[in-house]
């Protein structure tokens, strides 16, 4: 199965997203507050939950996600815990490809910091890096 | 939450409320925030605060029930030690009465205890914003150093809810 790969330019109050599932690599960045959070996201996860059960992703060594939030609203957060959820389950069900996931902070920013810290606590099957820029 | 001692306002709003309104106060805040050189993690939460108390007007206070533009307003008030963000809306009561619990609830819960009710729900799915409103509450919570509540009752099945949002410039949050 091919998969489109998903390019959609950041908003006032949407993020940019950049999913290139050929290459495994993946991009949120920017804001996200937008009233429809549901209709932006929902796309991107049945797409993340299709690209997992697929044959594709094997073909790959690793899987790359980055996460640049600026801010987000609260159902944002809800589609991103979605977002690490599909994500961990793929690492929980194989071990062939390694799974890389960023999370970019302002370090003058210990907010967004904590953002990362709680995702990082809620999923212990993943490695979340936080990295401050 | 400390209590509002002589504040003046920083920034206010009232009219009509919607995701394009929101974007251009944002912008407004940003401009207004980089102005005074606020920390950045104090910008942060005043940022979400505000989205999350305006998208919570713009999600119950029905276009109905309002007699005038001034029903529904938000305001960023400060003094030295705090920025306060209060929404004041109108609400129907079946809608006040699930959020009410959750308002009580923020008041005895510590920190940690709201993160893990915050991520319970996220985990759950329960009381997003297309259903309850609950999460948005526990991120305000999250976010800041306390978040109070008023109600009036009024007419006809509505009560007049005020939410406050505390955010201290002093240090590090409770």
């Amino acid at each position: 199965m091919s998969y489109e790969n998903i390019f959609i330019e950041k908003s006032l109050h949407t993020p940019e997203i950049d999913f290139n599932f050929e290459s495994g690599l993946f991009k949120i960045e920017g804001k996200s507050y937008s009233e429809n959070t549901f209709e932006f996201y929902k796309p991107l996860l049945t797409s993340l939950e299709s690209y997992f059960e697929g044959d594709l992703v094997k073909e790959l060594e690793i899987v790359e996600f980055s996460f640049n939030l600026t801010y987000f609203n609260s159902s944002s957060s809800k589609a991103l815990f979605d977002i690490f959820d599909l994500i961990s389950n793929f690492v929980e069900d194989q071990s062939d490809v390694d799974v890389t996931i960023n999370w970019l902070y302002d370090e003058d920013d210990e907010s967004s910091q904590e953002d990362g810290e709680d995702f990082q606590d809620s999923f212990d099957s993943l490695n979340i890096k936080l990295i401050g820029i | 939450m400390s209590h509002k001692k002589d504040c003046i306002l920083f920034m206010g709003y009232s009219g009509y409320f919607s995701q394009a309104i929101i974007q251009a106060l944002i912008a407004g805040l940003e401009i207004q925030i980089k102005d005074i050189e606020e920390s950045r993690t104090i910008a942060k939460r005043l940022y979400v605060s505000f989205i999350e108390l305006f998208q919570n007007i713009m999600k119950y206070s029905k276009k109905d029930y309002i007699d005038n533009n001034e029903s529904e307003k938000i305001l960023i008030e400060q003094n030295s030690e705090s920025y306060y963000v209060t929404a004041i809306n109108n609400i129907d009561n079946e809608s006040l009465s699930k959020m009410e619990p959750i308002l009580v609830d923020l008041n005895e819960l510590n920190k940690d205890e709201i993160t893990k009710k915050y991520n319970e729900l996220r985990r759950s799915g329960e009381n997003t914003h297309d259903n309850g409103g609950g999460i948005g509450l526990y991120q305000l919570a999250r976010k800041s150093d306390g978040v109070s509540h008023e109600i009036e009752r009024l007419e006809n099945g509505l009560s007049r809810l005020s939410i406050t949002v505390q955010i201290s410039k002093l240090g590090e949050k409770k």
